[in-house]
C-alpha cells in the first residue's frame, strides 16, 4: 500500500512546491520548468501512441500481447490537454518563448525574421496547437478506444481499419511533432534554427515512449499480470531501445557537426550558449546518459532479456529524456543554469503526476487485446 | 576418403519435433548431438546444450580497438604529423574525426569481427568441406526437414543410433559415411577456386576493353563549364571581352610600402628604426640576414662569401668604419633597393624583417671587436636571464 501511495505524496508535496515557485514571482523560470515536465510526460504520451500506430502499420504480430500497455499510456494525452492548457495559461502571458517581449522584439524589428513574424502571430500559434493536440486525441481515440472495443465486439475489421489509419497518421505524427518541437523548443531562441530539429524531437519523443512502455511492462509483471510478455518480447523491446538510443545519437551529432563546421554566426551561437560556463558540463553529460551508457548496457543480449537490467536503462532513458529538454529550453533565459528548490519541487510534482496518472491508466480496459486476431501468433511469437 | 560411419542423421517435420527429438536423444548422446535447419531456430542451442558463442565478445574487442585505431590515428595525423588548417579550426578537432572514428568501428567490428569470427568459429575455416553436404538428405535440409545428427565411429554405434533417432520421432534416417578431418577431401575445393579464376579473368578482360571504350567518350566535364569569370579569359559578358577588371584609376596596393627617400644617405637622414632592440627582434633578424643576407656577407658580416670564386662581385665588409657609423636608416634603405651588383630585398622581405636584420647586424658589428666591458656585459644578461638567448635558436 505505501508503495502505491508514494506518486501521490511526490505529486502533493512537488504541487505544494509548485505553488510556492509560483508566488515566488519568477514567471520565466516557472514556465520553462512546467514545459520542461509538460513536454517530457507529453512525449511519453505521444511515443506511446506511435507505438501503437506503428506496430498496427507494419502489422506486427509479436507486439500484439504488449500493445494494451502503450495503448494505456497514450490515454494520458487528455490529461496533458489540460496540463499544457494551464501551463500556457499561466506562462504565455508575455514570459515564455515566443511570447516574450524581447522575441517579439526581435521579430518586429530584424526584417530578415519577417517570416517568422506571421509563423509566430498568436492565433495562427494558438491555432495549431488546438488543431495538433485535436489530431493527437482524436488518433488515440480511433487506435486506443478502437481496440478496447474490438475486446467486447471480436471484430476483426478493427484491425484492417487500424491498419489503413495508420498510414495517414504517419503524416499527422511527423507534421504535429514538428509543429510541437519547432514552436515550443526551437522557439526559445526567436534566430536559430536547425531543420533537423524535428527529427532530434521525434527520436526522443519514440525513446521516451518505449521506455515508458518498457517501465509499464514489467510493472504490471510484477503484479502478476501480463505473464503473457516472455523475455523474447522484452528483447524485442530492448532491440527497438537501443536502436534508438543509437538514431538520438546520430541525429543529435550530425545537428552538432553541421552547424560546427560550418561556422555560421546565425546558427552557432546557439551551441554557443550550450558549451560555455555552467551549461557545459551539462552538454558534456547528456551524451554520456544518453547514449554512451544505455548503448553498452544494451549491447548485451542479456539485459534486454532481464526485467531489473532493462526497466533501469529504461528509468535511465527517460532522465536522459528530462535533462535533453531542460537542455534544450532553460538556457534560452539566458540565466545561466538554474537548479534549485523550484526545479526539485517541480520534477517531484510531475513525476508524482505522470506516475499516478500512468498507475490509473494501467487498470483501463484488459491486460490483453483480447479482440486481436492475431493475439494467438503474439503469444506464441518466438525470437 | 574413410569409409567409417561419421554421422547418423534423422529427418523431423518441424522444428518442434526436432526440438523433442533433441530431448529425447539428450541424456544418452550429450555432446555428440548436431541439429541442421533450413532457417535458424532462435533457442536451439541452449537445447544441445551448446555454450555461448564468442563472436559477440570478438565484435565487440576488434569494434573497440576500431575505434581507438581510428582515433588514434587521425588525432596523430593532425595534431603532430602533417598539421593542416581546416576551416579555421583547432588541429583537434574531434567532431571531424567522429565520420571517421564511426566507419573503422564498424568496418572493424562487422567485416573483420563478425565475418571472419564466423568463418573461423562456426564455419570452422580450416574444415572446408563436411560429409553431410555430401549426403542425401542435404536437399531436404535446405528445404524443409529438420535434421538431428548423432556422431558416430562405428557400425553398431549408427545402428542404435538410427533405432533411437527413429523412436524419437524421425520418420527418416541416414547414416552418412566419412571424415571430417582437415586434409580429408579434394586440396582445394576445385568449383569455387575455378570459377572465381574465371570471373576474375573475365572482369579483367571487361575492364580493360572499356577503358579503352572510355577513351573515346567524352570527358565528364561539369566542373570546368561554370558560369563564372576565370582570370585571363575571353568573357562576353563585358563590353570589352575580357575577364578581368582593370584597376579603378588612382587604386593604392594595400601592400605596397611608400618611401619618401632616394638614396641611402637620404633615408638615413628621415627614417628611425621603429623596432627596439629585443631578444625576440634580434632573433627574428638573425633569421633574416642567415636566409638572405649570409651567402654574401659571410657568418660575421665580415664581406667572406660562401659562394664560389666564379662568383667575381665582391661583397661589403659589413665592419667598415663607414657602415658602423652610418644610420639605420641607410642600412634600411641598401637592403631594400640594393646596390652596385646586390639586388633590392624589398620585395622578398617584410618592411619590419628588414629593420629586424638591420638590428642583427648592429649585433654582427658589436660582437667581432667587443671589448671586455661588452663581454662582462653579455654574461651578466645570460646569467641574469638565460632564456634571452632567444636569438640562438
Amino acid at each position: 500500500m505505501g508503495k502505491t501511495m508514494l506518486p501521490k505524496l511526490m505529486a502533493g508535496l512537488g504541487l505544494l512546491g509548485v505553488i510556492g515557485a509560483w508566488f515566488a514571482g519568477d514567471s520565466a523560470r516557472f514556465s520553462a520548468n512546467w514545459f520542461v515536465w509538460s513536454i517530457l510526460l507529453l512525449a511519453v504520451a505521444l511515443g506511446s501512441l506511435f507505438i501503437v500506430a506503428l506496430e498496427h502499420l507494419t502489422r506486427a504480430q509479436w507486439s500484439i500481447v504488449l500493445r494494451r500497455v502503450p495503448e494505456r499510456l497514450s490515454g494520458l494525452l487528455p490529461a496533458l490537454a489540460v496540463v499544457f492548457a494551464i501551463g500556457a495559461a499561466l506562462g504565455l502571458a508575455g514570459n515564455f518563448g515566443w511570447s516574450t517581449p524581447a522575441f517579439r522584439e526581435a521579430l518586429a524589428t530584424e526584417p530578415h525574421l519577417h517570416g517568422k513574424a506571421i509563423w509566430y502571430s498568436s492565433p495562427f500559434f494558438i491555432g495549431r496547437l488546438v488543431f495538433i493536440f485535436a489530431v493527437w486525441l482524436m488518433s488515440w481515440k480511433l487506435l486506443a478506444g478502437g481496440s478496447m472495443k474490438q475486446d467486447e465486439t471480436k471484430d476483426p475489421r478493427f484491425s484492417l481499419f487500424a491498419k489503413r489509419f495508420s498510414a495517414p497518421f504517419m503524416w499527422l505524427f511527423a507534421i504535429s511533432v514538428t509543429v510541437l518541437t519547432v514552436d515550443w523548443l526551437m522557439g526559445m531562441s526567436p534566430r536559430w534554427f536547425s531543420t533537423i530539429f524535428g527529427v532530434y524531437g521525434f527520436s526522443g519523443i519514440f525513446l521516451s515512449g518505449l521506455a515508458a512502455t518498457v517501465l509499464g511492462i514489467l510493472h504490471l509483471k510484477k503484479q502478476g499480470r501480463l505473464q503473457e510478455v516472455r523475455p523474447d518480447h522484452l528483447y524485442s523491446l530492448g532491440g527497438f531501445l537501443f536502436a534508438f538510443t543509437v538514431f538520438w545519437a546520430y541525429i543529435a551529432f550530425s545537428q552538432f557537426m553541421l552547424i560546427w563546421y560550418a561556422n555560421l554566426p546565425e546558427e552557432t551561437f546557439w551551441f554557443h550558449t550550450r558549451l560555455t560556463g555552467g551549461w557545459y558540463p551539462v552538454t558534456f553529460i547528456l551524451p554520456i546518459l544518453r547514449f554512451i551508457v544505455p548503448f553498452f548496457a544494451l549491447l548485451s543480449r542479456e539485459v534486454k532479456m532481464d526485467a531489473r537490467r532493462l526497466s533501469l536503462v529504461a528509468v535511465l532513458v527517460l532522465v536522459g529524456q528530462a535533462l535533453d529538454l531542460y537542455w534544450l529550453i532553460v538556457p534560452e533565459l539566458g540565466r545561466g543554469v538554474l537548479f534549485g528548490w523550484q526545479e526539485v519541487a517541480f520534477g517531484l510534482f510531475f513525476t508524482g503526476l505522470g506516475l499516478s496518472l500512468a498507475e490509473a491508466r494501467m487498470n483501463v480496459g484488459k491486460d490483453l487485446p483480447e479482440g486481436d486476431p492475431n493475439l494467438d501468433a503474439s503469444l506464441h511469437y518466438h525470437l | 576418403m574413410s569409409d567409417r560411419p561419421f554421422l547418423v542423421l534423422g529427418l523431423f517435420q518441424d522444428a518442434d519435433k526436432l526440438v523433442h527429438g533433441i530431448r529425447a536423444l539428450k541424456s544418452t548422446y550429450g555432446d555428440k548431438l548436431e541439429a541442421y535447419t533450413p532457417y535458424p531456430i532462435h533457442g536451439i542451442e541452449k537445447e544441445l546444450g551448446i555454450p555461448k558463442s564468442h563472436v559477440g565478445k570478438i565484435v565487440l574487442a576488434l569494434g573497440l580497438s576500431g575505434l581507438t585505431l581510428a582515433l588514434g590515428f587521425q588525432s596523430w595525423v593532425f595534431t603532430t604529423d602533417y598539421q593542416i588548417q581546416f576551416g579555421g579550426k583547432p588541429y583537434f578537432s574531434w567532431a571531424s574525426f567522429v565520420p571517421i572514428v564511426f566507419e573503422v568501428t564498424v568496418l572493424l567490428a562487422c567485416i573483420v569481427g563478425a565475418v571472419f569470427g564466423m568463418l573461423v568459429l562456426v564455419n570452422k575455416l580450416p574444415h572446408y568441406s563436411h560429409p553431410i553436404l555430401s549426403s542425401r538428405s542435404m536437399p531436404k535440409i535446405t528445404r524443409d526437414r529438420f535434421a538431428l545428427a548423432v556422431s558416430v565411429d562405428t557400425a553398431e554405434d549408427a545402428a542404435r543410433a538410427e533405432a533411437a533417432l527413429r523412436q524419437a520421432g524421425a520418420p527418416e534416417t541416414e547414416v552418412v559415411h566419412g571424415t571430417d578431418e582437415i586434409g580429408s577431401g579434394p586440396l582445394l575445393p576445385l568449383k569455387p577456386v575455378l570459377a572465381t579464376v574465371i570471373i576474375c579473368v573475365l572482369a579483367g578482360l571487361g575492364t580493360w576493353h572499356l577503358q579503352r571504350l572510355w577513351n573515346k567518350l567524352p570527358l565528364i566535364s561539369i566542373m570546368d563549364e561554370q558560369t563564372k569569370v576565370l582570370p585571363f579569359r575571353a568573357n562576353a559578358f563585358y563590353p570589352d571581352g575580357q575577364s578581368m577588371r582593370p584597376l579603378v584609376p588612382g587604386t593604392v596596393s594595400r601592400s605596397a610600402e611608400y618611401a619618401a627617400w632616394t638614396t641611402p644617405e637620404e633615408a638615413g637622414q628621415m627614417l628611425v628604426n621603429p623596432l627596439s632592440a629585443d631578444s625576440l627582434t634580434l632573433a627574428k633578424g638573425r633569421r633574416g640576414y642567415e636566409t638572405h643576407c649570409l651567402v654574401c656577407h659571410g657568418q660575421l658580416g665580415d664581406g667572406t662569401k660562401l659562394l664560389s670564386d666564379k662568383y667575381t662581385g665582391a661583397p661589403a665588409n659589413l665592419h667598415q668604419a663607414r657602415l658602423k657609423e652610418a644610420p639605420d636608416g641607410h642600412l634600411f634603405a641598401v637592403v631594400t633597393a640594393g646596390k652596385n651588383t646586390m639586388a633590392g630585398y624589398g620585395k622578398d622581405i617584410p618592411a619590419a624583417d628588414r629593420w629586424a636584420i638591420v638590428h642583427y647586424v648592429r649585433v654582427l658589428q658589436r660582437a667581432l671587436d667587443a671589448s671586455d666591458a661588452d663581454v662582462q656585459a653579455a654574461q651578466a644578461v645570460a646569467a641574469a636571464a638565460p632564456v634571452a638567448q632567444g636569438g640562438s635558436h
